[in-house]
């Protein structure tokens, strides 16, 4: 037999093990659907955010002049709402 | 007539067909720890595609072709990688580790001096003993390609075979 068929003949015969049992089980894990990554999403909203309120003072130059206090009342504390006023407008 | 499901069962895939991808990719990549990640790369990829399965092709054949398919894409991957982990162990980033020999590395080592595409055609159809035609089709190549590197392939094993004696 020459050395090639030989060769072949070898490459046929080697049987490697694998435990099909526990291989069924990695692949049972790695098909499972991943849960979205929590900080790229969080990531993705604040690069968002940043993107629009930077893009509302670019549009409106000096648009906003008034410091947060003229908003508050007398005795009054900042809150949602009155942030919101200040950024946005009333 | 009732609608029934005819798509097959993963776990029934998976008992059927082990053995064959397992027969084809323990030839095709040499180290323990790749073989297992490339046998479980072709059953995730055969996960993800079971429900565009349409049954156009014999179940068989189907499974050949993602096999041989994923087996292609890890090997190129595998070289981009190891190219990468040069560069960085050169820099001293990383350990340069020393590569597990399996206990039948001998055997292997003709089948190192094959790119890619020829070491598959050369295990589908002299090793799994594949028509030229099946070859091909597995493949998507035309067979005359496929001839051309089977033969390219004998030459640089026969060539590697002479001369580790």
């Amino acid at each position: 037999m020459d050395s090639y068929k030989k060769y072949i003949k070898e490459l046929k015969g080697l049987s490697p093990k694998i435990d099909y049992d526990k291989a069924y089980t990695a692949i049972a894990l790695r098909a499972q659907p991943k849960p979205a990554n929590s900080w790229l999403i969080a990531a993705a909203l604040t690069g968002v955010f940043l993107a629009v309120f930077s893009l509302y003072y670019t549009l409106n130059p000096g648009g906003n002049k008034e410091t947060i206090a003229s908003y508050l009342e007398e005795g009054e504390t900042i809150n949602g709402n009155i942030l919101m006023s200040y950024v946005f407008g009333e | 007539m009732p609608n029934i499901n005819m798509q097959p069962d993963f776990s029934v895939i998976y008992h059927d067909h082990k053995a064959n991808v397992w027969k084809l990719v323990s030839k095709y990549v040499f180290k323990p720890e790749d073989r297992e990640d490339l046998f479980q790369e072709v059953f995730l990829a055969v996960h993800k595609a079971l429900p565009k399965f349409r049954g156009e092709a014999a179940l068989n054949t189907w499974i050949y072709r993602i096999t041989v398919n994923t087996a292609l894409n890890y090997l190129k991957k595998q070289r981009h990688y190891s190219g990468l982990k040069q560069v960085l162990s050169a820099f001293r980033l990383i350990e340069a580790a020393e590569p597990e020999a399996p206990a039948d590395i001998e055997v292997f080592k003709p089948l190192e001096k094959l790119n890619p595409r020829q070491r598959m055609i050369l295990l589908l159809i002299d090793v799994e003993e594949k028509s030229l035609d099946e070859a091909a089709a597995l493949l998507k190549i035309p067979v005359g390609t496929v001839k051309s590197n089977l033969h390219r392939a004998r030459e640089i094993i026969k060539k590697e075979v002479s001369k580790n004696g």
